[in-house]
């Protein structure tokens, strides 16, 4: 056993995998269409190689700070391989002024231990500025949210770029991904009210197509366009995009015609009627779910701090002008 | 723009600092031409600070974003890392005609670049940015006085008229390997607070993104590197040096190559 554990410890088996762990990071590169075994399976030899050099290399045990960081690396291979097994990862739009709702979340990656707690996180969308310093150049992104609080409180917070809302331990980052929306309300022929939102895409980039199609409660379409005036970045100038810039009309083409519709106003449509109440803004948020984030940082920094003990102790002591010392004398080309 | 004037003259120096450090290598000059040299970089890296600092209060923010800002800074922080390096260990001192080549080669290409002024993208107000640049630069700087030396000893090979007591090159040797174990600690601690900034500017600490990819094979080079010379005690000189210009070379393409061709959002991309 001792002999094998020997063999394993090997340091040639040490440069083998990390070698084999740089072409698994060539290969992979965070590409889904491989497999992640290129990158794991490496690591994998690795952590075993560490684990044997540790039980068998009585020198190895009497240095700690190489010993430290090392051990630290090992941490950071199993907390990285949990955070895959527990984390997710998903976008959600919400419009200004109505609540965040769980199955409005779409998911990009969830791993197979993670138990959702989306349906405990509560708030409200407020207002949205984001400046835009040079035309097309975004500057900050400021999102108002209300949370509820103890029974009958609300809070009011503010979100964007580097300061996300953490709520059931899900980070929700405010994106470059926002834009308007317009609310329409559908009245079937029984007099019954039914008010939704529908997004237009993300603005500005794409201010030429602010068009979108409803289905509307009894099955049939509408195209919806939303008439928005030359903005300011046309002019390569400093600007805001906050609710004050909200455009007011949508057009509304159905059956072969069209209407153009201002706040409050209505048109017939087979089977009832659509009002259009207003124009609002919406924001995109990314979510993501990584409970080991701090534990991850304060593992790295502290093998960063051993192998810096270890080559403070190994080198810090010799003098570096003592060991130099022999060149300052010595003759030279000249 | 003053900057701009500063980085002309800045390459005359540099040109001319190269010069006459390859002529002090080729055995022309006399002896004390490193001392010389270090001297004229002081006075270089000196003229540089003055170009950031007046660019720093014209746009009001630090040199982040544009190929000419951070080419610029990046020959400030190596000529600077390079410096304290010099006085620290003097065996760094005889690498410099490598290490002027190397900033005449970045001071050149700023000339080359755009001096648009681009406002701060909102990610970059974090103080992890910060730390992720500063740790960063030092790593770099640590780099290039560790691959000036073993570019030398290297030439030396072929001349061996060159410093021609033996210690000279053990003591250099010494220098180069101690040099990039601080390259290291310095490379493990950018992509510690690389990955903490990215966190807080697109919440995500680790994305496979060009310039992550790269960074982390540059940390494997070195890694390896480093474990080559504790693994094999025969490994012939020679290859421990080629190994340190490669992993130079390696981390060069990371830095000033990936950024500039990829439009992931290490580019600052709004």
């Amino acid at each position: 056993m001792i002999r094998f554990l020997r063999s394993l410890a090997s340091l040639k088996l040490t440069l083998a995998g990390m070698v084999g762990f740089a072409v698994g990071v060539i290969v992979y590169r965070g590409d889904i269409s491989h497999t992640q075994w290129w990158v794991a399976a490496p690591l994998l030899l690795l952590a075993f190689n560490l684990l044997a050099a540790i039980v068998t290399n009585p020198r190895f045990r009497y240095q700690p700070g190489l010993l430290l960081f090392h051990i630290c690396l090992l941490l950071i291979a199993g907390l990285a391989a949990v955070d895959k097994l527990i984390a997710f990862e998903g976008t959600v739009e919400i419009v200004a002024g109505t609540a965040f709702a769980a199955d409005q979340v779409r998911h990009l990656r969830r791993g197979p231990w993670h138990r959702t707690q989306l349906h405990q996180v509560e708030f409200t969308q407020g207002d949205l500025r984001v400046e835009y310093v040079d035309g097309l150049r975004r500057g900050r992104t400021s999102s108002t949210l209300w949370l509820p609080r103890t029974p009958g409180a609300i809070e009011r917070i503010q979100v964007g770029d580097k300061r996300p809302l953490i709520a059931a331990g899900y980070r929700f980052y405010t994106t470059s991904n926002k834009g308007y929306a317009a609310l329409l309300t559908w009245r079937d022929r029984n007099g019954v009210a039914l008010t939704g939102s529908i997004n237009f895409p993300s603005y500005p980039l794409n201010d030429w197509k602010q068009n979108n199609q409803w289905i509307m409660p009894n099955g049939a379409s509408l195209d919806i366009s939303l008439l928005v005036a030359p903005q300011a970045y046309a002019r390569r100038t400093a600007w805001t995009l906050d609710d004050e810039t909200t455009p007011g009309r949508i057009r509304v083409r159905h059956a072969g015609a069209e209407r153009v519709l201002a706040p409050g106003e209505r048109i017939a449509i087979a089977g009832g009627s659509i009002q259009f109440e207003e124009a609002r803004m919406w924001m995109g948020y990314r979510i993501v779910y990584v409970p080991l984030l701090p534990w991850l940082l304060v593992t790295a920094l502290t093998g960063v701090l051993g192998l810096t003990w270890h080559l403070w102790g190994k080198f810090g002591r010799a003098a570096p002008r003592a060991a130099t010392a022999g060149m300052e004398a010595s003759p030279t080309n000249a | 723009m003053p900057e701009m004037t500063i980085m002309q003259v800045t390459v005359t120096l540099l040109a001319a600092g190269t010069l006459y450090s390859l002529l002090g290598v080729w055995g022309v000059l006399h002896h004390e031409y490193e001392r010389h040299a270090l001297l004229l970089l002081g006075f270089v890296t000196a003229l540089l600070a003055v170009a950031i600092a007046l660019r720093w209060i014209r746009i009001g923010h630090g040199p982040f974003v544009t190929m000419f800002e951070i080419l610029l800074s990046n020959v400030f922080s190596i000529g600077l890392v390079y410096l304290v390096a010099a006085l620290w260990v003097p065996a760094v001192r005889h690498g410099i005609a490598t290490v002027y080549c190397i900033l005449l080669v970045l001071a050149a290409w700023a000339l080359a670049a755009p001096t648009t002024e681009t406002p701060l993208p909102p990610t970059y107000h974090n103080a992890w940015l910060w730390a992720h640049v500063t740790v960063g630069k030092l790593f770099l700087g640590v780099c290039v006085a560790a691959v000036g030396l073993a570019t030398i000893l290297l030439l030396r090979l072929r001349h061996s008229n060159w410093w021609c007591r033996e210690d000279n090159v053990v003591a250099a040797d010494r220098a180069v390997w101690r040099l990039m174990m601080l390259a290291f600690v310095f490379h493990s601690l950018m992509l510690i607070a690389g990955a903490a900034w990215a966190q807080d500017a697109w919440g995500r600490y680790w994305a496979w993104d060009p310039l992550e990819t790269w960074s982390l094979l540059t940390w494997c080079a070195l890694a390896i590197t480093l474990h080559l010379r504790v693994t094999f005690s025969r490994l012939p000189q020679a290859a421990g040096w080629s190994l340190v210009i490669g992993v130079f070379g390696l981390a060069f393409l990371t830095f000033f190559g990936v950024p500039f061709v990829s439009v992931a959002p290490h580019k600052g991309a709004m």
